[in-house]
């Protein structure tokens, strides 16, 4: 049992290894593999540095982290809300970030605000990423005040909604210049990130991660249902908190950078569980990491190969897997 | 040994309880019963510290609930919940385990002491063959058994358990019962059930616990089946 597991992870690890390298060989120029290998150790010439190092690996890595992240809130959420149709979205984090950056591009311009120098300085990220926070500010705060943990779920549907409909007011009211660059953020996009704005990104999810890593016990126990939880020595309010905290460091940080990237965060834990067949979060968590790296490896390559929107990608590869789950175990949580 | 003191319940804005006491001793099966709505999961959930009572308190081992940590809490009262739980790929044994929460690190991570606490909890309710198999297989009988080796491995000295005999075919119903009886009286353990069985549950517990009229009170054994009679008017 446990060398399966072993096994599993020096396979999975290899096929995400080789799908990173794959990731920084494929593109729109066509490089050669030795000229990839002498770019990164620093001997080629510029243009072919450029490339290889400033676009190509900076996207691979932001693929690999941002598969990481959507994964582990994914497999968090699902956990808590013991539902299996839960993501790293259902409290509304991409609404949110939909909501900041609808204000910024759609928003601003209505009120004749977007030369204002606070306005651009935000930006579409800082906008997205306020907006992602505000929303989980706002569910933490709440769920203090509730028990039921259905209640919450619900009333981050309900949130999620209610930002969408203000979303689709300024959609409707806008000029067709902002609307495309509204519509093409919610695209998705993991080409936008530069290599400085990775090293924000980077420390922000590894700490969203070791917030995930503590919260391995209390998830485990949580399998077994609220009433169960608490009467194991578990302090639900305090997990919660840091369930949600780092999925605001988590989903919030990537959808603030990449736009809403979907069903990664959804598809991936159930991956994880149907390979490693299992529900311990200590096996769950490190699988999860490495099949989301690996599927948003495989997301970019096909986005680059098909020119295609990765959103686009990760939803036609995300769903079947989700549907197929579905059929083959409809007792799945519970 | 679990006292209710001076202890005042309510459930949305009905009161349940007023000002009730009693104690349940250590070793003994106690059966709480009562109409439907009379407030017994309700008791219990405050019993188990997951709902604070109205006002009164909880004693258990001469310390009221509410000043201890909820891992020390979790170290004296365990809690069979009246919610299946099917989950997928968790193996019996692994639901045990989550009965030694309260002693592990902050990984969870089993020592060789807790591994051997959770093989003697799966024997003690006669499951040490389905360590292995996964708990959406089985039965609503044999998942109880699993749910009460796990409540075993908590080593507490109060066992609490919403309804365990519901969904139960009538001779798991008996075998729970007995289950229950045998744990109180060779391990020591204060256990209190809910329950409606009161064919399957009279034979076997030393007490029974009746919530009526805002009341709670204690009657042997031997004299509930006239008293519930009379209370009930059957």
């Amino acid at each position: 049992m446990a060398r399966r597991t072993t096994i599993l992870f020096c396979l999975m690890s290899a096929i995400a290894l080789t799908l990173f390298v794959c990731d920084i060989v494929v593109g729109s120029v066509n490089i050669p593999f030795s000229d990839v290998v002498s770019a990164i150790s620093g001997s080629a010439d510029a243009t072919t540095r450029a490339i290889v190092v400033d676009i190509r690996l900076t996207k691979a890595l932001m693929a690999l982290f941002a598969g990481i992240a959507l994964s582990l809130s994914g497999l968090q959420m699902q956990t808590l809300f013991r539902n299996p149709l839960a993501g790293p979205y259902v409290l509304g984090v991409s609404s949110g970030a939909s909501f900041g950056v609808a204000l910024f591009l759609l928003g601003a311009p209505l009120l004749g605000l977007s030369s204002s120098p606070i306005v651009s300085a935000i930006g579409t990220t800082g906008a997205a990423w306020i907006g992602a926070a505000a929303v989980l500010m706002m569910i933490i705060v709440l769920s203090k005040r509730i028990k039921d943990i259905m209640v919450i779920l619900i009333l981050g549907m309900m949130l999620s909604s209610a930002l969408g409909a203000v979303v689709e007011i300024l959609q409707f009211l806008s000029n067709e210049a902002a609307l495309k660059s509204f519509v093409v953020w919610t695209m998705g996009s993991l080409g936008e990130v530069t290599h400085s704005e990775l090293m924000f990104i980077v420390p922000v999810i590894i700490l969203g991660i070791i917030l995930a890593v503590v919260t391995i016990k209390p998830l485990n126990i949580l399998l077994l249902g609220e009433s169960y939880a608490q009467t194991s020595g578990i302090n639900l309010t305090k997990v919660r908190r840091q369930v949600f905290l780092s999925t605001t460091l988590l989903a919030g940080t990537v959808t603030a950078f990449c736009g809403p990237i979907g069903f990664v965060g959804l598809a991936v834990p159930h991956l994880a569980r149907m390979i490693f067949r299992t529900a311990d979060h200590r096996v769950l968590l490190p699988a999860s990491a490495i099949i989301g790296s690996a599927m948003m490896l495989v997301g970019d390559i096909l986005s680059k190969l098909m020119l295609l929107p990765i959103n686009t990608i990760t939803a036609l590869m995300g769903i079947p897997v989700v549907v197929y789950i579905v059929f083959r175990n409809r007792n799945l949580m519970q | 040994m679990i006292t209710l003191s001076k202890i005042s319940l309510a459930f949305d804005s009905k009161s349940i309880l007023q000002s009730a006491d009693c104690t349940f001793a250590e070793g003994t099966l106690t059966a709480l019963v009562g109409r439907n709505g009379a407030g017994k999961s309700t008791l219990l959930r405050v019993l188990a510290a997951i709902d604070a009572p109205k006002s009164g308190e909880v004693i258990v081992g001469g310390k009221p609930l509410h000043t201890l940590s909820a891992e020390d809490r979790a170290r004296v009262i365990s809690f069979v919940s009246t919610q299946r739980v099917r989950v997928a790929n968790l193996l019996c044994r692994d639901v045990v385990a989550i009965g030694r929460a309260p002693y592990t690190n902050w990984m969870g991570s089993m020592q060789r002491e807790d591994i051997d606490i959770v093989n003697s909890a799966l024997a003690s309710v006669g499951m040490s063959d389905f360590a292995l198999r996964p708990i959406d297989t089985l039965s609503d009988g044999e998942c109880q058994r699993i749910m009460i080796a796990r409540a075993l491995a908590q080593q507490t000295p109060v066992i609490l358990l919403d309804e365990p005999t519901a969904f139960l075919d009538i001779p798991t119903r008996f075998e729970i019962c007995r289950l229950l009886a045998h744990l109180a009286h060779t391990q020591g353990k204060t256990i209190i059930f809910s329950t409606h069985d009161i064919d399957a549950a009279l034979p076997v517990c030393d007490r029974v616990a009746v919530i009526d009229n805002r009341e709670i009170t204690l009657h042997p054994a031997a004299e509930a089946q006239s008293l519930l009679k009379s209370l009930f008017s059957l």
